[in-house]
């Protein structure tokens, strides 16, 4: 290999070991900056739902409720990786069933029509509830 | 105290590792190869006692410290392979030829390992911040993996409820669920900085094996300048951080191509490569159900370059084969008993399959994502940075040659036509997995080029001549003096 050529790699080379760093350093910088991604909300979500484990079985499966369908499946996600190794099922077809709702009013109106009883409110709108009767 | 159980955890796995990486190392290879060997022992140990950590959880697991004893058998059971096989290599050295004599390194090679090095801790750096902003993990890791840690470390009787249809991805390995459970036990409690330690374990280790394997190969400089590319790529830490099994796969598919490489170098010498060539597949195979598509085309590529070479065909695939065996059987045992079937196969018919394969807005489609993940991938983000890297490793392909070597030419081949088959095989289940193409291709298309990204970069690096580094030297390999 001609000098030139040698010379050139080791500046390609130190060019590379640069743009190594310098991305490195503009990774810190991203990682330093509020985060805007929908997994930034998840992480208080998964500290509401840690109050909920006294109030459930220690294994088997449970329901869980929510208003809409699109909310309620990551809410669903998010309560299933909390409450492991609970199996959480979408839906209310279970004996014990979590029940996780915006506000108080919500979860009243779920209640109301008296399938499910009340077993622990833990949070605003957030509660375990139990099938009713046979 | 608990900082010192979790440190007795990584170390049984780790000495298991390298008592079995030693009693497969051939002694004949150059003195740098250890670093190479010690490098690829810590991920292999991990992946064994994953399988040691299923034994324990599927019959042992209420006996009170019983993954302390299962680990404490395998590890006696590896050490005494190590002193078995030890005296066998002590006299098969005695009738052959001493190993390369050590070589000098110059001044650029230490300034340039002096870059790699603050590199590597501005990344580590990089990576303890991400992790920490995102304890958890990212979705994927919370929703399919450590969840799945918790089953095993929590449950009683029903662990394996795991596997139940409400969880995601019921049919994948548990290489990384039982580590992270694994060490759990040996912590005494379930916590964050378990998953947060592997997740930066991972990448180091892919740089270390990516350098180990080009010093080995090419010399200092361009295992440095290798290794600096492969950190230069922030989605590898990326997802690294966030607690992806995509890391582990990776690393375990770049360890089988690296030794892979070694392996054409000293076909004689390191034979006995072969098992940890399958070992590494097997691990691979034992973390991500893309690792079993692995595992067939290196089996495939080695296959084809002992056919090149002119080697006896049944030798290589039968090292091969006994090196995958165990983890496969695990695979399968986990995929029998318990696992539930794969989303991307139910529901499946031929109408469907053979709409979905002549549609070619799909062919379309995946292409476009390829070329542009592709143009992006090492170094471009949505800063919206230029990306050079490609351009600059160009340049340095252009100004440093193609290598001449016919040891090197034939790993290349066995790397590229493993890389080339993998993306096929991608390709297909592009094609004919999901309806909603552009939601499976924005939520995968990057993790599954950062499966191929350190293979790949160490492949370039093979092809290429090291700058002024490199002359012939005695036997089949080139001897590096830099």
């Amino acid at each position: 290999m001609s000098r030139l050529r040698s010379t050139i790699c080791t500046i390609v080379m130190l060019l590379a070991a640069l743009r190594a760093i310098w991305l490195v350093w503009i990774t810190l910088a991203v990682s330093s900056a509020p985060d805007p991604g929908p997994d930034h909300a998840g992480q208080d979500a998964f500290s509401r739902f840690e109050p909920l484990r006294p109030h459930l079985p220690a294994e088997g499966t449970i329901g869980f409720v929510a208003p809409s369908a699109q909310h309620g499946q990551r809410q669903r996600d998010i309560a299933q990786y909390v409450l492991a190794p609970l199996v959480v099922d979408t839906g209310d077809g279970h004996l014990v069933v979590v029940a996780d709702f915006s506000d108080d009013s919500q979860l009243q109106l779920f209640l109301a029509d008296g399938r499910y009883q009340l077993a622990a409110r833990v949070a605003a709108g957030l509660a375990v509830v139990e099938r009713a009767g046979p | 105290m608990t900082i010192l159980w979790l440190l007795a955890g990584f170390g049984f796995s780790t000495l298991t590792g390298l008592c079995l990486v030693g009693a497969c190392w051939p002694r004949q290879l150059p003195r740098r190869s250890r670093w190479l060997a010690g490098s690829i022992a810590i991920g292999l140990g991990l992946g064994i006692s994953s399988c040691s950590a299923l034994v324990w959880r599927m019959w042992f697991w209420s006996m009170p410290w019983s993954f302390v004893f299962v680990d404490a058998v395998l590890l006696a059971g590896s050490v005494w392979l190590w002193r078995r096989r030890g005296r066998s290599q002590r006299r098969e050295l005695a009738t052959e030829p001493p190993s390369d004599p050590p070589v000098r390194a110059a001044a650029v090679d230490y300034a340039l390992a002096v870059i790699l090095g603050l590199a590597i801790v501005a990344a580590s750096v990089a990576m303890v911040q991400t992790c920490l902003r995102h304890p958890h993990g990212y979705d994927d890791a919370w929703a399919f993996w450590n969840v799945k840690a918790k089953f095993l470390f929590y449950g009683q009787q029903r662990w394996a409820d795991m596997f139940s249809p409400p969880l995601y991805h019921v049919d994948y390995p548990l290489l990384l669920p039982l580590n992270i459970a694994r060490l759990w036990c040996y912590q005494g409690s379930q916590s964050t900085q378990v998953p947060q330690v592997l997740a930066m374990l991972w990448p180091l280790l892919i740089v270390a094996v990516l350098v180990a394997t080009m010093a080995v190969c090419q010399g200092v400089r361009s295992a440095c300048l290798a290794g600096l590319v492969l950190l230069a790529t922030r989605h590898l830490l990326t997802y690294s951080s966030w607690q992806y099994a995509d890391a582990p796969l990776s690393l375990f598919m770049l360890t089988a191509l690296g030794l892979t490489s070694l392996w054409c170098r000293w076909p004689q010498k390191g034979r006995s490569l072969l098992v940890l060539i399958g070992s590494s597949a097997g691990c691979a195979a034992w973390t991500k159900n893309e690792g079993l598509l692995f595992a067939l085309v290196l089996f495939l590529a080695l296959s084809s370059v002992a056919a090149m070479s002119r080697r006896p065909l049944r030798p290589v695939l039968a090292r091969y084969l006994l090196g995958l065996a165990p983890f496969l059987l695990v695979v399968l045992v986990m995929k029998l008993t318990y696992a539930g079937s794969s989303e991307l196969f139910t529901d499946q018919t031929l109408p469907g399959l053979v709409a979905r394969c002549t549609d070619w807005s799909r062919h379309h489609d995946i292409i476009m994502w390829t070329v542009r993940s592709v143009h992006h991938l090492p170094d471009a983000d949505r800063l919206g940075e230029v990306p050079i890297l490609l351009p600059l490793l160009m340049l340095y392909a252009l100004c440093a040659g193609i290598t001449r070597s016919r040891a090197d030419w034939q790993a290349t081949v066995a790397l590229g036509l493993t890389l080339l088959l993998m993306a096929a095989g991608y390709y297909t289940i592009y094609l004919i997995a999901h309806d909603n193409l552009t939601w499976h291709l924005r939520t995968s298309h990057g993790r599954l080029l950062m499966h191929l990204w350190p293979s790949a970069v160490l492949m370039i690096f093979m092809v290429l001549k090291a700058p002024r580094s490199c002359q012939r030297g005695q036997g089949s390999g080139r001897q590096c003096i830099n």
